[in-house]
């Protein structure tokens, strides 16, 4: 029996594709009326070139969202006259941004009214149109007595019906026990076992039969066929945007608008290909400096205190004072030596006494010598002297902010630490990595991307002929730098050659990741009803992206709003 | 086993059969018009300045009878808006007049309630 299993297994895969057929699908014509999703609010879309209009009805009040085609904007200040058979004409009242009122009593009676509405926004001008069907309270009950009617009105049915009962008949034939020519009446046991064989073979071909009937119906049930227009009346979730079965999503006018959704229409363009590297923010090596103690010592606060991280200073500003230390041995032979200037310089002076009470008898010169002497010795004892006492200045040696500062007052020091560094904000570099050693790309300009995402020109400055960690690092300079940008924070850095690649260029915005981790775009396929696409891109120049396959022109991509409508669950 | 193979393809052949039914052939323009889709209908819109033909199609590819249809069909053209009523004129063929130009970018919108039929619409825009 096990084969009849797989029969009605394969007779049910079978019935599923017939089931989905695309048959005829009029429904998204572009310009024409469109149902979709046809949710218990009763709605109407309509679009033309320039403008978009989606009508929704509730209690006795239709409102209008009327939004620009190709942007999604809403229209304000358009003038919308809506007329149609048994309605009278009236002109429509702004409610907000891009939104329309009007009342009507006839929108409390069911029934399907086709709707035409003059707008005139600005200079232009345009004829909308759409069916609205505004169901009764009992309308969903009548539909679903009507299925089986409807079904058996069907004249295929019944042709496959009758096909399938032939069928079944020649399977029970076809399947009835074989009757052995030697055997002329078997016993009792045997007898009753080909009965029940016979039976179920019987049944087993009847049951396909039935199946294959029953996926035969709803085919020309359900199938699509060649169903003109007539909504797929299937509520599902009123005015709620949502994901569709299909992939798609949802979402209504009122929520566009909340979301700011808007759209761009696009076209296929060449645009310089970039190539994206990690970089990293480094100080201008001309914009920066250290401050390191030249010699042991002290330090000291100058007259407005010790410079601090964040003060902005000039160029040549004393920092701090350092008073330098004197080493034990330096100290002796310092002592030492002073003392032998002393020395001399009493016995100078004492020279010079004697020699000036006897001016007369001495040579003039012999005082003269004796003069200079004691100036060169007291000069030596002035340079000595004041030593231990003396400070030295510590002083920036560029302009810009402090960055480092590791000095305490009173701290002592040794030679070459440093205690202070400083850049200047305003002149920074970048360095980038990614590069390998034969690489032929020019330049032609390059974009660095923060964490925040702004986008950062630079310039190029060189590269290093020198590998390092395999490849060749790339200076840039910061053209327009901004007060996030802080030193050693890593960026995103694209670099845009020579050579053009074609695609079509959208804001970063509009690229988003779906769940499986592909970068897509969400089109606007029809007023309310977006579809995700799957697209490659190439990075341009960190605001932008070009998307090089995936994407037709003249469709219409969402750039702003993208990562709203992605969450839609 | 032979029978069961019979069998299977007997299934096969009942169950793609209806399939291949359904084919487009009714989707040209015979009259020189503009072919759109109205809710059931293929409408052949022939517009011309001051005269408006709509050949109405039905889903079998021949012309509806259209003598218990009521249409109207309202255009945009120059910035001017025109409602102009049709009244049925021969078998599958409404024909109307009134003051407009068939001129590229008009708009034509057809509403078409055939007998006992929800009311239908089109939109066309000549080029």
């Amino acid at each position: 029996m096990h084969w009849l299993f797989a029969v009605i297994l394969w007779a049910f895969t079978l019935a599923h594709p017939v089931l989905a057929g695309p048959g005829h699908d009029h429904g998204h014509d572009h310009g024409a009326q469109s149902e979709i999703a046809a949710p218990e609010i009763p709605r109407l879309q309509s679009s033309s070139s320039d403008l978009e209009l989606v009508a929704t009805a509730e209690g006795h009040t239709l409102t209008i969202y009327l939004d620009r085609f190709a942007t999604n904007e809403p229209v304000e200040g358009a003038t919308i006259e809506v007329s149609g058979d048994s309605i009278p004409t009236v002109t429509a009242s702004p409610v907000g941004e891009g939104v329309y009122e009007i009342e009507g009593e006839w929108l409390d009676h069911p029934g399907t009214y086709a709707l035409i509405f003059m707008v005139s926004a600005g200079d232009t001008m345009d004829l909308l149109n759409g069916t609205l069907d505004i169901l009764g309270p009992e309308a969903p009950k009548q539909d679903a007595a009507n299925s089986w009617s409807d079904l058996l009105a069907q004249p295929m049915v019944w042709a496959i019906g009758g096909l399938a009962a032939l069928f079944g008949f020649f399977f029970s034939f076809a399947f009835r026990p074989a009757r052995l020519p030697g055997e002329p009446a078997a016993s009792a046991v045997p007898h009753s076992d080909t009965v029940a064989k016979q039976g179920s073979k019987a049944a087993a071909a009847v049951l396909v039969a039935i199946v294959s009937v029953l996926a035969q119906a709803s085919d020309v049930h359900a199938g699509p066929g060649h169903d003109h227009g007539e909504p797929a009346a299937t509520p599902t979730g009123g005015n709620a945007p949502r994901k569709l079965p299909d992939g798609t999503v949802f979402v209504p006018k009122n929520s566009q608008r909340l979301l700011r959704v808007r759209t761009t229409v696009t076209e296929i363009t060449d645009a310089a290909e970039g190539r994206e590297l990690i970089g990293v923010v480094i100080s201008d090596p001309s914009a920066s400096g250290h401050v390191q103690a030249p010699m042991d010592g002290q330090i000291e606060l100058t007259d407005r205190g010790i410079a601090f991280v964040g003060q902005r200073v000039g160029r040549g500003e004393v920092l701090a004072m350092l008073s330098p230390t004197i080493p034990v041995a330096d100290r002796g032979s310092l002592q030492q030596l002073t003392a032998e200037v002393e020395g001399k310089l009493r016995i100078a002076e004492q020279k010079l006494a004697r020699l000036t009470r006897i001016a007369g008898v001495v040579a003039q010169r012999e005082i003269e010598d004796t003069q200079t002497e004691l100036e060169a010795l007291r000069e030596q004892q002035r340079v000595l002297a004041p030593k231990s006492a003396e400070k030295l200045k510590l002083t920036a040696p560029v302009a810009g902010v402090i960055s480092i500062a590791n000095v305490k007052a009173g701290q002592v020091v040794s030679a070459r630490d440093t205690l202070f560094e400083i850049v200047d904000p305003q002149r920074l570099w970048v360095e980038a990595i990614g590069i390998g050693g034969h690489d032929e790309m020019k330049i032609q300009a390059a974009y660095a991307i923060d964490a925040e995402g702004h986008s950062i020109a630079l310039s190029y400055v060189g590269r290093s002929p020198t590998l390092r960690q395999q490849s060749l690092p790339i200076l840039f300079k910061v053209e327009d730098t901004h007060e996030a940008l802080a030193i050693g924070s890593t960026l995103r850095v694209i670099m845009q050659g020579e050579k053009e690649a074609r695609g079509i260029v959208l804001p970063q915005a509009a690229v988003v990741r779906a769940l499986n981790g592909m970068a897509q775009v969400w089109v606007k396929v029809a007023p309310e009803k977006f579809e995700p696409v799957t697209v490659t891109t190439i990075a341009l120049d960190g605001s932008r992206v070009l998307v090089s396959k995936g994407l037709d022109a003249e469709s219409r991509v969402v750039v702003e709003g993208s990562e709203l409508i992605n969450q839609i669950r | 086993m032979v029978k069961q193979l019979l069998a299977v393809l007997a299934l096969a052949v009942i169950t793609v059969a209806p399939l291949q039914a359904h084919e487009d052939e009714h989707h040209k323009s015979k009259h020189g018009g503009v072919m759109v889709e109205s809710g059931h209908h293929h409408l052949e819109v022939v517009a011309k300045d001051g005269t408006l033909e709509i050949h109405v199609i039905g889903e079998d590819g021949k012309p509806e009878d259209v003598t218990g249809a009521k249409a109207k069909a309202t255009i945009l053209s120059d910035g001017k808006k025109v409602d102009v009523p049709l009244s049925s004129a021969s078998d599958g063929v409404l024909k109307g007049a009134g003051a407009f130009k068939a001129s590229k970018g008009a708009t034509i919108i057809v509403t078409l309630s055939m007998d006992g039929h929800k009311p239908e619409q089109a939109r066309v825009k000549l080029d």
